[in-house]
């Protein structure tokens, strides 16, 4: 228990950084700690994201390294920014988009169901001595079946935190399909998740 | 709309803070009728606070990828000069550098109060020992392990990591092993689940490559008679050079690793091997990806061994060879050489030789005969 409680504090001071605190940091001191913490805040998600789109580690990497040297170069007005989360998604949206038309050559814009999405949870290789627990173990295989929409959404909402309006324009879908698309993920989870509670008994 | 569906709706916007006054109670009432989907809720709402755990290690190596690029581009950060102790302070990345500093110093202490607490140690054993030293050197016998062929063994380092040897290798380590460092030995395959400690790295040496960590889990596989030698990393970071070229260093990250062609040549590597870029296929090491045992299968074949599996795909038959003489302690003989290019896959878990070599006839046209120990090939 207070194992489980340690590991969420280590995970809250990464998940919930305060990104305008260290946005004003870096903007009024060139604070080069805080464009650190910057970086281990937000590089998994957006490596994620830029990830669903590029299907390239490598790519998706440097597509993100280049949207954050950028907010170093611009450090000077970095406060005009008003939502830096989402400012960064978007740009690195953009940049990948860019990088799928320089790498493959197409102009296609990629339709969000044939993304590849996957969450944090899954690309880092979880402790291999940490047992998860069943409802756990059940929870993580029915993310992973998720429609590649649904499951962006869900990533979106849940480890990136953002809000219904910000994922409507990363995405750039109405808010009214983050609602029902969010609707449809959780329905799917709980129908997982009552069948094998049934099939015990 | 279905009631059913109402209620993921609006626990939806609860999760993601969304919901308002008066759909938090129309939720609450529906689920207070529906004892079955409460439950599922509750379940579904305690995993929503959960956060995906974060590898540091992981994320240090790719800060430090991103300051390469930055110094690329002409700007240069406080850090990017003092790559190795960023790399050092990795457990702890997001302290302010005060802090950083305020390890920096306690690690220099530390490091001065090792070498003063060898030195006394030395000093003092010098004393109890009033015997005249032999006039010829004496020379240390390393703790030293070894498995045969068939056979695999656990061990536990004297700082608490743990070593799986995999058959017909050999690890060793002096009496100095956590001193300054933690250095071991190795000729064979070893799997390292190494425990943290950012002041004494910890470095595997073998014949062609050292390894240097500082916590992670990974697999070196360094036998004399394969054609590679492979590093792989599950979790954290290495970073491996090789004896030829100690100039270069080479950065793993999880689910990468470095393979280095086994020729006798690259012990004394002509000097005028460019170095490579990373991954990049050269003539002599390159930087891979884990090969999964099934599409989407967190099982890798390069450490499917430590679950007790025998895994190849794709490879030359006298490399199988190899493998399957350590691991059911055999010797195989090809009376026809055309035997050793063919390509093999396999995945054993509980077969016999007999089992194993029948399924690799299967889908090629070898046969072969079993003789004690030795297994002919024609």
């Amino acid at each position: 228990m207070s194992e489980n409680l340690l590991k969420l504090a280590a995970n809250n001071s990464i998940f919930n950084c305060n990104i305008a605190e260290l946005q004003y940091q870096i903007a009024s001191y060139e604070d080069e700690t805080a464009y650190k913490k910057l970086f281990f805040c937000v590089f998994p998600s957006l490596q994620n994201h830029a990830y669903a789109i590029l299907q390239s580690r490598q790519l998706a990497e440097e597509v993100v390294s280049d949207v954050l040297i950028e907010i170093w170069k611009r450090r000077a007005t970095l406060l005009e920014i008003e939502n830096l989360r989402l400012y960064l998604f978007v740009s690195v949206r953009n940049g990948a988009l860019k990088k799928l038309q320089q790498e493959k050559k197409t102009s296609r814009y990629q339709p969000i169901h044939e993304l590849k999405v996957e969450l944090i949870s899954e690309y880092i290789q979880p402790d291999e001595t940490l047992q998860l627990s069943e409802t756990a173990q059940q929870l993580k295989e029915a993310i992973q079946q998720l429609p590649p929409q649904c499951k962006l959404i869900y990533k979106l909402a849940k480890e990136d935190q953002l809000k219904y309006r910000e994922i409507a324009s990363i995405l750039q879908i109405s808010v009214k399909t983050i609602d029902h698309q969010l609707a449809i993920a959780l329905r799917k989870l709980a129908e997982r998740l009552s069948i094998s509670r049934k099939q015990k008994k | 709309m279905e009631k059913n569906d109402r209620i993921w709706q609006l626990l939806a916007r609860k999760l993601t803070k969304e919901a308002t006054e008066a759909e938090l109670e129309e939720l609450a009432g529906l689920l207070k009728q529906d004892e079955v989907n409460a439950l599922v809720a509750a379940i579904l709402e305690e995993n929503w606070q959960t956060y995906p755990d974060v590898d540091m290690e992981f994320l240090d190596a790719t800060f430090l990828l991103h300051l390469q690029r930055m110094q690329e581009q002409g700007i240069t950060m406080g850090t990017a000069h003092q790559r190795d102790s960023t790399v050092i302070h990795s457990a702890q990345p997001l302290h302010s550098k005060q802090r950083i500093n305020k390890y920096m110093t306690a690690g220099v202490f530390s490091f001065i109060l090792i070498l003063l607490i060898a030195g006394w140690w030395r000093f003092s054993e010098n004393k109890q020992q009033p015997i005249p030293q032999p006039a010829v050197k004496t020379v240390e016998i390393p703790n030293e392990i070894v498995t045969k062929n068939a056979s695999k063994t656990k061990i536990i380092l004297p700082d608490g990591s743990t070593v799986w040897l995999n058959a017909d290798s050999k690890l060793w380590y002096y009496k100095s092993f956590g001193n300054v460092q933690r250095e071991v030995y190795l000729t064979g395959e070893a799997f390292f689940d190494v425990t943290k400690n950012a002041a004494k790295p910890f470095i595997i040496h073998t014949k062609l490559i050292d390894v240097r960590v500082l916590g992670t889990l990974f697999n070196v596989r360094s036998y004399p008679n394969d054609k590679t030698v492979e590093t792989s990393l599950v979790r954290g970071l290495v970073q491996v050079t090789l004896h030829s070229r100690p100039d270069e260093k080479y950065f793993l990250k999880p689910n990468e690793k470095l393979v280095v062609l086994n020729v006798p040549d690259s012990v004394n590597a002509p000097k005028n091997i460019q170095p490579v870029l990373k991954n990049l296929d050269d003539n002599l090491v390159a930087i891979k990806n884990l090969t999964p045992l099934q599409q989407d299968d967190s099982l890798k074949i390069e450490t499917a061994w430590t679950k007790n599996r025998l895994c190849f795909i794709d490879e030359n038959f006298d490399e199988v060879a190899h493998q399957l003489e350590r691991w059911y302690d055999v010797q195989f003989v090809f009376k026809n050489d055309k035997y050793k290019n063919i390509r093999l896959n396999g995945s054993f878990v509980n077969e016999t030789l007999t089992q194993a070599l029948d399924a690799l006839k299967f889908s090629t046209n070898f046969h072969y005969e079993i003789k004690d120990k030795t297994v002919t090939i024609y």
